[in-house]
């Protein structure tokens, strides 16, 4: 027994040692899983510039609900979008095009009661504008206009269509813009927050991988011990 | 001694699809990577993050099969701890099959 009882002592510690490692292992992958999505989630709360979060052809999942930046001048081409409701209030989205170095970005600048208001005209000159990039609307696509002919959806094939250009594909939500616009617009909320960022699934699967190796450690600990017991209990009963 | 064939199979199935990815990633992916630098986007992005997460899953399955056989062949704690080494060194794993089909096939025949 004495020398089953040093060995077992010995695969304890090999155990404990193995195992140790593991669990260190598997909490250094799980650190590196969370400072990948920090990294992640920093980069994309930094603002970016529209025509590099998304083109004409698409756009990657993370740009939709970032901050985001153009500038250039608006085109006098204004489309209503409605009626909308604001704290209530029926009304109307205002969309203007925006002519960038290259692209046409649809800027979503504000929201107003009456289209007629002098608060929607279209501001002369270069402007730089902010806000959050949002996707286009795609509910009601097969019927994007209301019975009266305005367009009730953001329906980037209508926008298209009536302005006679292809358009960045996903929308600014404009939140700061310099020269300021005329007051009067209200600002629109953005409905879609954020985007996900990739998830670092190797990372993660690393952390599950350690800690299953910890738990393998223990089970060949049990299996050895078990056995160990067993040869001791077998050589006994043959001595006897 | 009862499934030790089955275990042997087991065995030697993941020593392989595991070695075999372990050894393209190594051989062919590590230098597109480090090298050629060809992995940052597209599709050899896609597959050599894909060929490494399936690694890690099959070399989880490797250690469980190894532990198996490990057991049921006695091997010394020094033996079963580099067959299961030998999952994440290119190449080591056709010996360990090698060597650990060598010795069931030894024990089955004294049998």
């Amino acid at each position: 027994m004495a020398v089953s009882g040093s060995r077992f002592a010995a695969l304890t510690v090999i155990a404990v040692v193995v195992s140790a490692l593991c669990v260190a292992a598997g909490w250094w992958q799980w650190q590196r899983t969370q400072e990948a999505l920090d990294l992640e989630r920093a980069s994309l709360a930094a603002p970016v510039a529209v025509t590099d979060a998304a083109d004409v052809d698409g756009f990657p999942a993370i740009s939709v609900g970032r901050s985001a930046y153009a500038s250039g001048e608006y085109v006098d081409q204004q489309i209503f979008i409605g009626p909308r409701e604001l704290t209530g209030r029926s009304g109307w989205w205002v969309l203007t095009p925006l002519q960038t170095d290259g692209a046409t970005v649809v800027v979503l600048r504000g929201w107003v009661e009456d289209r007629g208001d002098a608060a929607t005209t279209v501001p002369d000159g270069p402007v730089s504008v902010s806000g959050t990039l949002q996707p286009f609307e795609t509910f009601y696509a097969d019927r994007p206009r209301s019975p009266e002919g305005d367009l009730v959806v953001v329906s980037r094939p209508e926008i298209e269509a009536e302005w006679g250009v292809p358009v960045t594909s996903l929308l600014l939500v404009l939140d700061e813009q310099d020269p300021p616009t005329a007051s009067g617009l209200l600002a629109v909320t953005p409905t879609v927050v954020t985007g996900d960022v990739p998830f670092p699934w190797q990372n993660a699967a690393y952390t599950v991988q350690w800690f299953v190796f910890a738990g393998f450690t223990w089970v060949m600990w049990w299996m050895w011990a078990i056995r160990d017991r067993r040869d001791v209990a077998d050589a006994d009963s043959l001595a006897t | 001694m009862k499934g030790l064939s089955g275990a042997l199979v087991r065995y030697r199935i993941m020593a392989w699809v595991t070695g075999i990815l372990l050894a393209v990633m190594s051989v062919v992916f590590l230098p597109l990577k480090y090298v050629f630098g060809l992995t940052e986007t597209g599709i050899l992005s896609t597959i050599y993050a894909i060929g490494w997460q399936a690694h890690g899953w099959l070399y989880v399955l490797y250690v469980a099969a190894g532990v198996d056989i490990s057991f049921r062949m006695r091997f010394s704690v020094g033996r079963t701890v580099a067959v299961l080494i030998a999952g994440t060194i290119p190449f080591a794993s056709f010996f360990a099959d090698h060597l650990v089909a060598k010795a069931v096939h030894a024990r089955i025949a004294a049998e």
